[in-house]
C-alpha cells in the first residue's frame, strides 16, 4: 500500500506554530512578490478567496473580514518541511519527497496501514502542530484520490483509504468528483477529457485504456490503469535532474534603467548556476526574459525573450553570465517600465557526458575558481563572495511587507517569550 | 534441422589435445612482435623446479626520475592514540535529544530567575515530550507566548513564574490555552 501525507495549508500552518493569534483565524499568505495568494486559511477559503488570486482583487473582502495577510517566509516553510517529511520518513522505508508539503511512502511493511497513518498524522500534530491528510491506496493515483477524498470529507478524521471501502462505495465516491481533481490531470487534459464525455473520476476509471492511449497518450492510459489498482508510476526516491532550471523574479518597484537589470540578471544567473551546479549538470543554452506590466493598460506592454547558444556546455558562473548578457543588451529597449525579469538555462546534460571541444575557449582554471567560490560560499554566509554586479541589497528586490521572522534559522529572528 | 552428413565435426578427427611439444593444450596469446623471441625462448626452456616467476629483462631499460620528497613517508613511531580516536564533543548531542521537533526560544526577563532562566537566555523547547507537573513548558495564553513551571489547581491549569515579584496565572476555561512545548535546557554566552 502506498499513502501521500500532505499537510494542510502548509505555509499557513508554518505560520501559526509561532503565532498563536493567528489561530482560529482567516489568514492568507502571498507570494514571491506579495503579488497573490498561495495558502489560505480554512477560513480563509469559506469567505471566497481563491487560490492564485492577485492581492488587489480580494482587497475588499480582506477588509471586510479582517483577513490576516503575510508575505512568503520560505527560510522558515523550507525548514519545516525538512522536519516534517524527517518526521514521517521514521515510518517508512520507502519515501518520495513530492513537493514542500507532501511525500508518498509505502505502507508495505505494516499490517494495518489506517491505524500507522493515524500514528503519522497525530506525531506531525503533537511534534510540530502540522495538521495533515493522509490518503491510502494500492497505487500513487488513488494514494493521491484519497487524499483529495480526506481533505474534501471530514468523516473520514483526516485519513481515508481506499482499500477499505467495497468496490462499488469506491465507485460511487469517485462519481462525485470531477475528472480534473485526478493527479495528472491538468486544466488542458480536462477540456480534452470532457469533449469525449469523459467527466467523473469514475468515467476515467471505466474508460478504454486502448482507446485512451490512441486518442490522447500513453500517460493517461497508465492514469487509467492506476485508478483500477494497477501499478504504473513508482515512488522515486531520488529526485530526478531538472531539466530546465528557471530563475525569475517580480521586481519590487519599476525598473527602467539598464545597470539594474544587469544588476537582477546577474542575481538570477548566480542563482541558477549554482542549482545547475548542485545537480551536477552544465548547461548549452541559457534564456532571458523581461516583461513590463501586463495590468497597466495606457502603457504599452512589452515583452521579449531571447536565447543565446553557448559555444560549449558550461556550468561556470562567468561564462552563462556573458552570453545571458548579450541577450540583455539585445532585447533592452529605452523608457520601459519593466517588472519582472528571469533567467532560463536549458540544454542542460550531465558533466560526466559532456563533450570537450577540439579548440577549448573554456580556461579550465575558471571552471575551478567558481568551486572554489562555491565552498567559501558555502562555509561563511551565502553571498560572502560575489560578482561585481551583483548587489548585496538590490533596490529593486521583492516586496515583502509583511513577513513573519525565520524562527528556526537564523539566531537573530528567535521567538522571544518572557 | 537438417541431419548433414557431410563435413562439421566428427568425433576423434584431428589431432589430440596435449600432443604438441608442451604436453598439454595450448592458447593463443598477442605478444609485441619484438619480444616473440624472447618469450619463445622463455616458455620452450626446462621447466627447473618450482620457480613460477622469472622476471624478463626490458629490451630497452628506461630512466624514471623519482622526486626526493615526493611522498611523506610515515616513520616513527605509531601515534599510541590511533586505536582510540573518537569524535569529538557536540553540544548539539548533549541537549537535544529529538531534532526534528526541537526549537530554540529567546528569553525576555525575569519572570523565571529563581529556575536559572535569564534575560537573553536561549531555551531549548521540545515539542514531542509530554509535559508534567513540575516541568517548565512553553504555552500560549490567548495569542501570546509565556515560559513557566507548570502546576495544576482544582483541576484547572496553573502556570508558576520562578520570581516572587511576579503572580501565578490561573487558567480559566475561556481562555485559549495550549501547551506549546516542554523547556529541557538552556544556553548562555558570557
Amino acid at each position: 500500500m502506498l499513502a501521500l501525507v500532505d499537510v494542510n495549508n502548509f505555509y499557513v500552518s508554518c505560520e501559526r506554530l509561532f503565532n498563536p493569534k493567528l489561530i482560529n483565524k482567516a489568514v492568507v499568505i502571498l507570494s514571491n512578490n506579495d503579488g497573490c495568494i498561495i495558502s489560505r486559511s480554512d477560513e480563509a477559503k469559506l469567505i471566497g478567496i481563491k487560490m492564485g488570486q492577485p492581492l488587489f482583487k480580494v482587497k475588499e473582502l480582506i477588509r471586510q473580514h479582517n483577513v490576516q495577510v503575510l508575505s512568503s517566509n520560505y527560510p522558515l516553510y523550507a525548514d519545516l518541511s525538512s522536519r516534517v517529511m524527517r518526521l514521517i520518513s521514521g515510518f517508512t522505508n520507502h519515501q518520495e519527497v513530492y513537493s514542500i508539503d507532501e511525500c508518498f511512502i509505502s505502507l508495505d511493511e505494516h499490517k494495518d496501514p489506517r491505524n500507522i497513518a493515524m500514528v503519522v498524522k497525530e506525531k506531525l500534530w503533537a511534534d510540530l502542530r502540522m495538521p495533515v491528510c493522509v490518503g491510502i491506496g494500492p497505487t500513487k493515483v488513488l494514494a493521491k484520490f484519497g487524499n483529495h477524498c480526506a481533505k474534501k470529507q471530514k468523516k473520514w478524521d483526516g485519513v481515508f483509504a481506499t482499500y477499505l471501502l467495497s468496490e462499488a462505495c469506491l465507485n460511487e465516491m469517485m462519481d462525485v468528483f470531477s475528472v480534473g481533481e485526478v493527479w495528472g490531470v491538468g486544466d488542458k487534459l480536462k477540456q480534452k477529457l470532457e469533449l469525449i464525455n469523459i467527466k467523473t473520476v469514475l468515467d476515467l476509471k471505466g474508460s478504454d485504456v486502448i482507446s485512451i492511449k490512441n486518442t490522447l497518450n500513453v500517460n493517461v492510459g497508465r492514469i487509467v490503469h492506476e485508478l483500477n489498482g494497477i501499478h504504473c508510476f513508482p515512488l522515486e526516491q531520488v529526485a530526478p535532474k531538472k531539466k530546465q532550471i528557471i530563475t525569475s523574479r517580480s521586481f519590487g518597484k519599476t525598473v527602467t534603467d539598464y545597470p539594474q537589470l544587469v544588476e537582477a540578471v546577474t542575481t538570477f544567473v548566480v542563482r541558477a548556476t549554482l542549482k545547475l551546479r548542485s545537480q551536477d549538470t552544465l548547461c548549452s543554452k541559457v534564456s532571458v526574459f523581461i516583461s513590463s506590466s501586463p495590468f497597466i493598460r495606457d502603457s504599452n506592454y512589452y515583452h521579449n525573450l531571447t536565447t543565446v547558444g553557448l559555444a560549449n556546455p558550461t556550468s561556470n558562473t562567468g561564462l552563462i553570465l556573458k552570453g545571458s548578457l548579450e541577450g540583455l543588451r539585445s532585447i533592452y529597449k529605452n523608457n520601459i517600465s519593466y517588472v519582472k525579469c528571469g533567467v532560463i538555462l536549458s540544454g542542460l546534460i550531465n558533466s560526466e557526458n559532456s563533450q570537450d571541444n577540439l579548440w577549448p575557449v573554456d580556461d579550465k582554471r575558471k571552471g575551478d575558481l567558481v568551486f572554489v567560490m562555491d565552498k567559501i560560499n558555502n562555509r561563511f554566509n551565502g553571498s560572502t563572495l560575489r560578482l561585481g554586479t551583483q548587489p548585496l541589497y538590490p533596490t529593486w528586490g521583492a516586496r515583502q511587507l509583511k513577513k513573519s521572522p525565520s524562527y528556526t534559522t537564523s539566531w537573530k529572528e528567535l521567538l522571544v517569550v518572557s | 534441422m537438417k541431419d548433414n552428413k557431410r563435413g562439421g565435426f566428427r568425433v576423434g578427427a584431428g589431432r589430440k589435445s596435449g600432443s604438441g611439444c608442451f604436453g598439454e593444450s595450448t592458447k593463443v596469446i598477442r605478444v609485441p612482435t619484438s619480444r616473440v623471441t624472447e618469450i619463445n625462448q622463455y616458455i620452450r626452456r626446462p621447466q627447473a623446479g618450482n620457480t613460477d616467476i622469472v622476471m624478463l629483462p626490458h629490451p630497452t631499460p628506461q630512466k624514471i626520475q623519482l622526486k626526493l620528497f615526493d611522498h611523506k613517508v610515515p616513520a616513527g613511531f605509531p601515534s599510541p592514540a590511533d586505536d582510540h580516536i573518537e569524535k569529538s564533543l557536540d553540544l548539539n548531542e548533549y541537549l537535544i535529544t529529538k531534532k526534528e521537533s526541537t526549537f530554540f526560544v529567546k528569553i525576555k526577563g525575569d519572570s523565571m530567575i529563581d529556575a536559572s532562566i535569564h534575560d537573553n537566555d536561549i531555551v531549548i523547547v521540545d515539542r514531542s515530550k509530554q509535559a508534567k507537573v513540575g516541568d517548565i513548558i512553553l504555552a500560549s495564553i490567548d495569542g501570546e507566548f509565556t515560559i513557566k513551571i507548570l502546576a495544576k489547581h482544582l483541576s484547572l491549569p496553573r502556570l508558576l513564574p520562578a520570581n516572587e515579584k511576579y503572580q501565578p496565572i490561573v487558567i480559566q476555561e475561556s481562555m485559549q490555552f495550549e501547551i506549546w512545548g516542554v523547556v529541557t535546557g538552556a544556553v548562555r554566552k558570557f
